[in-house]
Formats: structure tokens, sequence, C-alpha cells
């Protein structure tokens, strides 16, 4: 076995709910206000009822090929060739999942924080912590979620709580603009983020208790998604549909306002660091998760011998993809829907079924 | 084994004093210039003139100790011209030295001239530019911003804190708005493009220039279009809901040339829209509760009944503050500044569609019904004169 750790359910949960929740915290929100507005819940509820659905195949596939990642029973259902296809699939997801979130997390930083530092700098000191903490294996990446998550979820709470005072009702009319179609159309693009979270095909081997994953997975994605149908809904009564889409970081900016009292202000700081951390946990586990299965892929002893190279490829392909946010947007918003439901759908579903054909129904 | 991993640590020890000792961009404090109030005006060549009023940091100990010329010498003017804003804060660099320091802004004054061109274009650099505050007050003067600046603060030390205490008590008298940037780019983005901005005067009776909150100003979309006096302001506000305190004055019952003052305690609107038999119209309901402040005549007004006609002349006064200023949007400026637009698209949004494209023809045929419940909950200490 490349890796030997186990993880408990309560770290297999936070761990999907950190990675859940810093993918679609930065960009995201803009997005989704602009264009569903008012009925941006009904679309995070389509989200959230598609992927607790979709995580049920990701279970039932785990619970069938035990203690074999995603990767490595791609290759037992479809065979040596097509199953390294599959799980090069895979790998080429994740892998572009952490490149997408080290490029947001940094162009953030660039933009807000350190406004002088070159951005090769922020990547190159980013990606450092990261190859140390996904070096150190799969424990000491479910437990840095462990910290992390609950500091992103008081950050968020403090934003939320201390906004409140500027909370406007009547920017929540006019609800109810869209129909049913219409929504599961503007709910493609958020189903495409929360597949982040097929990750956990990736852990369940690894969980010490697997028959548990699927509650896991429900209650990561579930309260991920009350956290972030909260922050949508203020953003909505506090700035308004037309300002926030506006903002290409509202978060930040709902951060920004916050003043209570004359001593209480000026905490955007605080906030966007631990937002960071979470981006930061979201990498570890997407570039653990990369490099895990190209080592599996390829059959080496020991991923730790790869992390360096795919740390460099990083780096490099960091200076030439995405020159700004607007490209990173665009990129989100039309294509990776496509790239991501087929890999996270169809994939899946083909996987399922040429197992059950492959292997009959009643295979544990 | 050992012998290396101890060697690799020291040096990754030895590699944090490499990362602690600071960014590419890190500014010591003196190097800083705090800017505290922005003003900009339109330059002579249709450039912008960007004036502002900075704290000096490094010597503003010495001079607090100069005596009464300790606030003039504990901050400074600059100005610079420049085809953009962000140009213009730059050039400031050329005169300065030091980069100006943004995030302590108190507040964006808008010239005369300036603001009747547009405030939009203005505003962008303050919205995209990660070292300004949402939060920061934008005012408009009726002559040069860069004049402004060069008020006397009276009771605090630096003008700009005084005006931010200025801006925060607004409600006291409910006479005049405080706008922040933030609230100026909402305004902007709802279905009624109206803006009302407070304006900021030097006290014509004060031969030290001091600062004075006089009344609003009305802008169409992001263009000055006129000014609203104080009584009109209140109109507006209530129209908002957004009356925290004041006074209301009129005359005694039973003694005419005497005054009694009410004090606003507590208020709430509310805007119902309908568009049922093709008339556009709209109700604002103002809830009020109020006490008797003061009587300068000497009826007993201390019983249910006095109270009953405090009530209803009270009414009236609001009534008539709220006619002004619907009758001022709708025949004089024709823009709606009330925020109907906005209210007749969430609760008509499929109708509204139609109604978006000629909504300023619209608005100013609309029947504006306003209904005033009000309170008297309290009359202090004493019951009547003597």
């Amino acid at each position: 076995m490349l890796e030997n750790g186990k993880i408990s359910t309560r770290q297999f949960t936070l761990m999907l709910f950190s990675l859940l929740l810093s993918t679609i915290m930065f960009g995201l929100p803009r997005i989704l206000i602009e264009q569903s507005r008012q009925d941006v819940w009904q679309v995070m509820l389509i989200t959230f009822v598609i992927d607790a659905a979709l995580a049920i195949i990701y279970f039932i596939l785990g619970m069938r090929y035990p203690r074999q990642t995603m990767i490595q029973y791609s290759e037992t259902i479809l065979g040596p060739w097509l199953g390294k296809i599959s799980g090069l699939l895979f790998v080429l997801f994740f892998g572009y999942m952490t490149l997408i979130v080290l490029k947001t997390v940094s162009k953030f930083i660039d933009t807000v924080l350190l406004t002088g530092t070159p951005e090769l700098a922020i990547n190159f000191i980013l990606l450092l912590i990261t190859l140390y903490a996904v070096n150190a294996g799969l424990e000491v990446v479910a437990r840095l979620s462990e910290i992390i998550a609950p500091l992103m979820i008081i950050a968020l709470l403090i934003i939320l709580t201390f906004s409140v005072n500027r909370v406007e009702l009547g920017n929540l009319r006019p609800v109810f603009q869209h129909n049913v179609w219409e929504l599961l159309k503007l709910s493609l693009l958020p189903i495409s983020l929360y597949g982040v979270c097929i990750t956990m095909g990736v852990f369940i081997p690894y969980h010490n208790n697997p028959k548990e994953s699927l509650k896991a997975k429900w209650i990561a994605i579930g309260s991920g998604t009350i956290l972030s149908i909260m922050t949508l809904m203020s953003l909505i009564t506090i700035f308004g549909t037309s300002y926030s889409s506006q903002q290409v970081y509202p978060v930040f900016r709902l951060a920004q306002i916050i003043k209570v009292g004359d001593f209480f202000e000026r905490i955007e700081t605080v906030v966007i660091i631990f937002q960071i951390a979470g981006a930061f946990v979201s990498m570890v586990i997407l570039y653990y998760s990369s490099v895990l299965g190209l080592a599996q892929i390829f059959k080496i002893q020991r991923y730790q011998t790869l992390t360096p190279y795919f740390g460099v490829i990083m780096l490099i392909l960091s200076v030439f993809v995405f020159s700004n946010i607007t490209e990173i947007n665009q990129f989100t918003e039309t294509i990776f829907p496509f790239l991501a439901i087929f890999i996270e759908v169809f994939l899946i579903i083909m996987l399922l079924i040429v197992s059950l054909i492959r292997h009959g129904i009643k295979k544990t | 084994m050992q012998k290396g991993k101890r060697v690799i640590y020291l040096f990754l020890i030895l590699g944090i004093s490499w990362l602690i000792t600071g960014c590419w961009d890190r500014k010591e404090l003196e190097g800083r210039a705090i800017v505290t109030l922005i003003a900009l005006d339109k330059g002579e060549n249709n450039d912008i003139k960007f004036s502002v009023r900075v704290v000096r940091t490094s010597d503003s100990q010495e001079s607090g100790t100069g005596g009464s010329s300790g606030s003039e010498r504990a901050s400074v003017i600059m100005s610079s011209t420049g085809d953009t804003v962000f140009d213009a804060i730059r050039n400031l660099v050329l005169k300065s030295g030091r980069k100006l320091y943004y995030p302590h802004n108190t507040a964006i004054i808008f010239g005369n001239e300036i603001a009747r061109e547009g405030i939009l274009p203005i505003l962008d650099v303050f919205n995209r530019d990660a070292e300004m505050h949402p939060l920061t007050w934008v005012l408009v003067t009726p002559g040069e911003a860069a004049d402004i600046l060069e008020a006397q603060p009276t009771l605090e030390s630096l003008s700009a804190k005084q005006l931010d205490m200025m801006l925060n008590d607004f409600g006291a008298t409910s006479k005049t708005v405080a706008t922040n940037l933030l609230d100026t780019m909402k305004q902007l983005a709802y279905d009624s493009p109206g803006v009302v901005l407070s304006n900021i005067e030097l006290d014509p009776n004060n031969p030290r220039k001091a600062l004075l909150l006089n009344g609003a100003a009305v802008f169409q979309r992001d263009k000055l279009i006129g000014r609203l006096d104080p009584l009109e302001t209140r109109g507006y506000l209530w129209s908002q809901g957004k009356v925290e305190s004041g006074v209301i004055t009129f005359p005694c019952p039973g003694e005419e040339n005497k005054k009694v003052s009410m004090e606003i305690k507590r208020a709430n609107r509310k805007i119902e829209s309908d568009i049922s038999d093709g008339q556009l119209k709209f109700t604002i309901t103002i809830n009020v509760e109020s006490r008797l402040a003061e009587q300068a005549c000497l009826t007993d007004l201390g019983n249910p009944e006095k109270l009953m006609e405090l009530k209803k002349s009270q009414c009236e006064v609001i009534e008539k503050e709220i006619r002004s200023i619907v009758d001022k949007a709708q025949e004089k400026y024709s823009t709606d500044i009330l925020g109907f637009g906005t209210e007749l698209s969430r609760k008509f949004p499929q109708e509204w569609q139609n109604i978006k494209e000629n909504w300023a023809e619209e608005f100013p045929k609309a029947e504006v019904d306003i209904v005033v419940n009000s309170k008297i909950f309290d009359i202090g200490l004493i019951k009547q004169p003597l």
C-alpha cells in the first residue's frame, strides 16, 4: 500500500467540508448571484440534492471494491489500458483543480493583501508548504483540515453575524423568477464545482469505517450548502444583487464593511487569512489526491517521489495559465462545467455500469 | 542520516529568517502619509484636480504643542492634476515624495462642476482599488471641493474626524443625509437610479472656516441636478425610512405665534405600489412615535384632548415635508429618488420589464398617497409651563 494511514469519520467529513467550502467561497458567489439573482438558494438546494445522489454512486463503487481508490478500481473495472486512461482523467481533474485553486488564491492575495509581491513568489511559498503537508501523509492532511475547518466556520460566522445590522430584507424580492428547467441549467456550474468532493473516491479506502462515508459526505456537503446559502443570502440582503454581481470578491467586501461600535472594524484581513488557510487545505487535499493517483497508475512504490515534480509542474503552469481573474472566471463559467460533469458524472456512471456487467450485481 | 536531518533542519530554521524579513510591499510608518480627506474638482484643461488633506505622521507630536496653529500644522493640503483620478493620485507623489496611504480616508468630496458631469467615472477607482474603503463618506459641495479641505476643526483635532462625527450623528436632526460609498453604489445599482448625497459647505457665519452640513444634493443617475433644503431632505429621509430622530416644530394650538417642538423617537415607513387599473399608484405609510419636547406657549397641553390636536398637526407637518419632496422629485427633477422603481420591480417583476424602458416618463405621472400615523407617548417631566 502506498498509504498506510487511516482517517476517522470526523476527519473524512471535515476534509470534504473544507475542500467544498473553500472552493465555492472565492469566485463562485459573484457568478451565482449574477446568474440566478434572488433564486440562488433554490439553485444551491438543487445542487445539494444532485450531488448527494451522485455520492451514492461513489459510495457503491467504494463498497464494491474495498481498499481500492477510484483510480485503482477503474483499472480493476476497465482493464489495464482503458482503466489507466480513466484513472488519468481523474488525476488530471484533481491536478486541474489544484491549479485553479492555486491561481485563485494567489490572484486574490495579489489583488488584496500583498499588492507588490510577484505572484510567482506567492505561488512558490504556497506550493512549498503544500508539498510539505502532502509528503507527511494522509493522516496529517486529515488533521490539518480538522484544525482549519472550525476556523473557517468561525471566520464565516463572524462575517455573517456582525454584518447583520446592514441587512435589508427588501432585497430578497422578487423571488421565483425561474422555472425548474432554468434552475437546473443554472445549477450546472455549482454542481461542477461541488464535484471536487469526488475526492471521496480517493479517501473511502482509508476511512476506518467505510460504511459511514456516505453519511459523512452528506453531512459535509449539507453543512457546506447551508453555510454557502447563508453567505449568498447575506450578500443579497446587504448588497443587493446588482452590487454583488459587480464585485469580484463579494465575501471580502462583506468583511470590509463590518463595523460594530467604533472599535470592531477592518477585520477583513483576519477573515481573509482564514479563507486563505481554507484554500490551502483544499490545495493540499487535491495535490495529495493527484500524486497518490499518479503513483497508483504507474505503480510507483512511494508517492512522495512524485510530489516535487508535480509541484514544479504546477509552478511552471501557474505562470502560463490564467493571467488574470477574468480568465479564471470565464473558464469556470463556460468550459469547466462540461469538463467537470463529464468526469464526475458520466465517467463514474460508466464505471458503475461496466462494473455491474463484469462483476455482477451481488459483488460486495 | 541523523546528521543529515539536522543540517536540513538548521537550513530550514535559517530559512525562516529569510522569509520573515517582510514582503516586497512593506511600508514603514515614517514613510507614510495618511490621507484623511479627498476632494475632487474639475481642472482647468478638462482634467481632474485631486486634492487631499494629509496627516503628517513624523512630526505631528511636536507641532501638536505649537499652540493654536497645532491643528493646522498637523495636517497639510496637497493637490495635483491628471487625466484620470488615478493619474492624479500618482502625480501627487511628484510633490509629496511619500506614497500616500488611503485606507483611513474619511470622505470623498465632489466639487459642483465635476458632480454635474457625473460621479460614476470618478468613483470607479475608489471601488476598484483594494486600498480604498467602502465605508468612506461621499459628499458634494456647491463650490470648489478643495476649499472644503481648508476648513478648520472646532472641537476635534482633525477636520476629517469632525466631519465623520457630524455625519454619524446626522440622525439627531435628520436634516441631512449620510451616504457612504457603499450606499452610493447601491443606490446607483437599484432600479431607481436617483442618488441623494449629503451637501457640505463652509459655515458662512463663521469667519474661521468651519464645516456645515446643509441639506442634500440630488443626482439623476450619477449627474448632479439640484439641491434639497434641510426640510426637503427630511422629507426624503421619511420616504426612505431613514429618519432616526429630529425636531418637528409647528404653531401651538390656540396660540398661533408661539411654537411647540416635538422630538421624533421612532419612525418607520412602508411603500406599497399598485398598478391594477393602469394607473401607477404608490402609498407611503409612515408610523412615527414622538414626545413633546418643548412648548413656547403657556396653554396647558398636558391632557389627552390637546395631545390629540398636537398629533394631528404633527401628521400634517410630516405629510407636508414628504409631499414637498415627492412634488419636487416628480415635477422639478423628474427623477425617481424615492425608490418607487425598486419597489415596483420587486412587487411586479414581469410588468416592470415593460415600464422600465420609459420609467422617466411614467414616474412623474404616478399618483402618490401619503399616510402618516403618529403617536405621542411622552410629555417629559412637567405637565404645563406654569
